[in-house]
């Protein structure tokens, strides 16, 4: 290329230019295509990381939950075999006593005319 | 501007260099993606991945009554151990862990001064010591959780019950008979980890649930079995006896209402007993055979009767003894009773009648009875280690003649205490012989799964056993009016076995028993009271039979059966209104 030849482009390429201007718009489309791709990238990424995230926090509290259904459980049979410790027939006599109540000695069957009776149950035998 | 030459071949040199390392990274990526991808999966899985999964362990089933009272649970307990070299002032953890332990500040501060990297400091401590400790978040103290069984009601059906040891297996009663349906299934989880073994919350996790163990109702009512335990106890220390048994069976299905042994264990320290009696652990009802001595004649008459070589006015002359296969036989009091029909043969326990009837069946027939009685086979009833008996046959190498008189009256012949009350309860259900069983119910994921009562065979005509219920009632009424309960009219039959020792019997100790059912028109219990070597008296109608009525008494009113006089008023209310 000439000397001649390569002032046309230089003039061309001077900032002000018409085809400055051109080269100027070219690189920065190009710029913005690839800032609007990797802008696009990073929202993916993010919403990946925020569902991971989300994911990560439900397995989480998953297992927590399991953990205490595990401890309520195991409280609730506690609970149960505290109240039949208290229930126990020793304590309940004994707590009678103390109340001054007493063995019942007799009991009365007192039949009332007319009372509906339930049938007697049938043995395997008949 | 004009690039310079060495400025352009900078710039080529760069970028060069650029291309060959983006060229490598990308060969290395496609080298690890396509060629290597498999294998590098495989070695990820394996460092991320558990070696084997994690199990969950299942909860125990809980055993409760029939009416739902519980009488078994999966509790927690603690073992309380120490990293001696992490605790800082032993003397303070001492005096801080003493008393909750237990055991004295020294030997604490002895422990704590072992040269040892872990010591056992107290182990399988209760869930309110345990949490205790857990609270005082004491350096170099560590806590760990076991679940443990526990027994609310104490030694109330212990023997019914059973055990559970640490590594949670049932042993004897319920707990070994159904400990796979009790233990449950263990689930597991799988999941991937972190370098640090920790479960990557967003990875891939395996997780099957556990199994809990199905839950038991029994057939046992605790309001009885409290009734039958404390008067079971009662009896043996006023009768100065060795140890004792009482079965209560509803007659018409088999339930058994209530079991009792003496002496007996509490399964909350079953360690203590396993260290001290183990023997305590075996269910005499159950797992022990014992010569029924008189109660037997129940089935001698009952052969006879439905045999059809006797009937209730059959009878036969007691000169005091026979000879049998050999043997003398001799009656209870040595006395010749003369002619003597059934009933009195019953009544008066006659060990000479019953020979005779015996005889005249001839071994074929009485020990085919015998057999259909239940006696020499297992009931298969649900309780672990049932044993069979033993009854020798004509078909016995071993077998005598004289067996034929002895076996009459329950000598030489050796019965479960289950096997015994399940035969009589047979009479009192008109000759149907149920098979006895203590599971009412198993509730497995929610789902009620109810036991159905199973009828075993005929063991004699329902003539036949209505026939000798009134024998036995006359029996009662006459002679053994010990066994009597107001207002009830009870059937039943005393015995007074002797005790086999090496080369013969015991020239004292006797088996004094009672067996009986009531109501007699209408059965709904069936009692067997066994008192081992009382000292008061040998004779089961002294001994045996008052604890039969103080039992049946206060049965009768926790079932409420009203007395005989009440139900027949009932019963002819209910034919009236029908006719009306």
């Amino acid at each position: 290329m000439t000397t001649q030849s390569i002032r046309p482009v230089q003039t061309l390429l001077r900032p002000g230019s018409l085809a400055g201007r051109m080269s100027w718009r070219l690189q920065s489309r190009h710029a913005l295509v690839i800032l609007l791709i990797l802008f696009a990238f990073s929202l993916v990424g993010s919403a990946y990381l925020a569902q991971a995230n989300a994911m990560a926090a439900t397995n989480l509290q998953i297992e927590k939950y399991r953990l205490d259904i595990a401890a309520l459980e195991q409280q609730n049979i506690r609970v149960q075999v505290e109240i039949a410790a208290g229930q126990s027939l020793e304590r309940i006599e004994e707590r009678a006593r103390e109340l001054g109540f007493a063995p019942a000695t007799h009991v009365q069957y007192l039949p009332v005319p007319g009372y509906p009776v339930a049938p007697v149950a049938e043995s395997a035998s008949h | 501007m004009s690039v310079s030459s060495e400025t352009r071949l900078r710039i080529i040199i760069m970028m060069a260099v650029l291309s060959a390392g983006t060229l490598a990274l990308v060969a290395q990526l496609l080298r690890w993606q396509l060629v290597e991808s498999q294998s590098l999966l495989a070695e990820a899985d394996r460092q991320h991945s558990t070696h084997e999964p994690k199990p969950i362990p299942p909860r125990r089933g809980g055993i409760y009554d029939r009416d739902g009272f519980l009488l078994a649970a999966e509790g927690v307990s603690y073992d309380i151990s120490a990293a001696p070299h992490q605790v800082m002032d032993r003397l303070a953890v001492a005096d801080r862990l003493a008393p909750l332990l237990g055991k004295s500040r020294n030997d604490i501060v002895g422990l704590l001064g072992q040269d040892a990297p872990w010591i056992l400091l107290a182990p399988r401590v209760s869930c309110e010591v345990g949490e205790a400790v857990l609270a005082m978040r004491i350096p170099g103290i560590q806590v760990d959780q076991f679940p443990r069984r526990v027994y609310p009601a104490g030694s109330l059906a212990a023997h019914v019950l059973g055990f559970v040891d640490s590594n949670n297996t049932g042993y004897y009663g319920v707990e070994g008979r159904y400990d796979e349906q009790l233990k449950g299934v263990p689930g597991s989880q799988q999941a991937e980890r972190d370098p640090f073994k920790y479960a990557i919350p967003i990875a891939l996790t395996e997780y099957y649930p556990p199994t809990n163990g199905s839950d038991l109702f029994l057939t046992i009512r605790r309001t009885a079995q409290f009734v039958v335990d404390r008067e079971l106890k009662q009896g043996i220390k006023e009768f100065g006896a060795e140890s004792g048994s009482v079965l209560v069976l509803e007659p018409r299905t088999g339930a058994i209402l209530a079991l009792a042994n003496w002496p007996d264990y509490d399964p909350n320290t079953f360690t203590q007993t396993a260290e001290i009696n183990p023997e305590r652990f075996t269910d005499p009802a159950v797992s022990e055979q014992y010569e029924p001595g008189s109660v037997f004649k129940i089935i001698t008459i009952a052969a006879g009767l439905d045999s059809g070589v006797i009937t209730p006015e059959s009878t036969v002359y007691d000169s005091g003894a026979i000879e049998v296969g050999g043997l003398v036989i001799y009656d209870w009091d040595q006395l010749a009773h003369g002619n003597v029909d059934a009933t009195t043969v019953l009544a008066k326990s006659l060990n000479v009648g019953a020979a005779q009837i015996a005889a005249m069946m001839g071994p074929d027939r009485f020990y085919n009875y015998v057999r259909r009685f239940g006696f020499g086979t297992p009931t298969g009833v649900d309780l672990a280690s049932e044993c069979a008996g033993v009854v020798r046959t004509p078909d016995d190498a071993d077998w005598y003649e004289s067996y034929l008189g002895t076996n009459s009256f329950g000598q030489g012949i050796a019965v479960t205490p289950l096997q015994m009350v399940s035969a009589v309860a047979a009479v009192a259900n008109d000759g149907l012989l149920m098979k006895p069983y203590i599971v009412d119910r198993v509730v497995e994921d929610g789902r009620v799964i109810p036991t159905k009562p199973q009828s075993v065979r005929w063991a004699v005509s329902t003539q036949t056993a209505r026939t000798l219920t009134r024998m036995l009632s006359t029996a009662v009424a006459q002679e053994t009016t010990l066994a009597q309960v107001p207002g009830y009219l009870v059937a039943g039959k005393s015995g007074t076995a002797q005790i086999p020792v090496h080369g013969g019997y015991h020239l004292t100790h006797t088996v004094a028993s009672f067996a009986g059912y009531l109501p007699a028109d209408d059965p709904r219990m069936v009692i067997l009271v066994i008192i081992n070597k009382p000292a008061a008296s040998p004779w089961g109608g002294e001994v045996a039979a008052p604890v039969f009525a103080r039992i049946a008494q206060q049965l009768v009113a926790l079932f409420d059966v009203p007395p005989d006089e009440v139900r027949q008023q009932f019963a002819a209310q209910s034919v009236s209104r029908v006719v009306q």
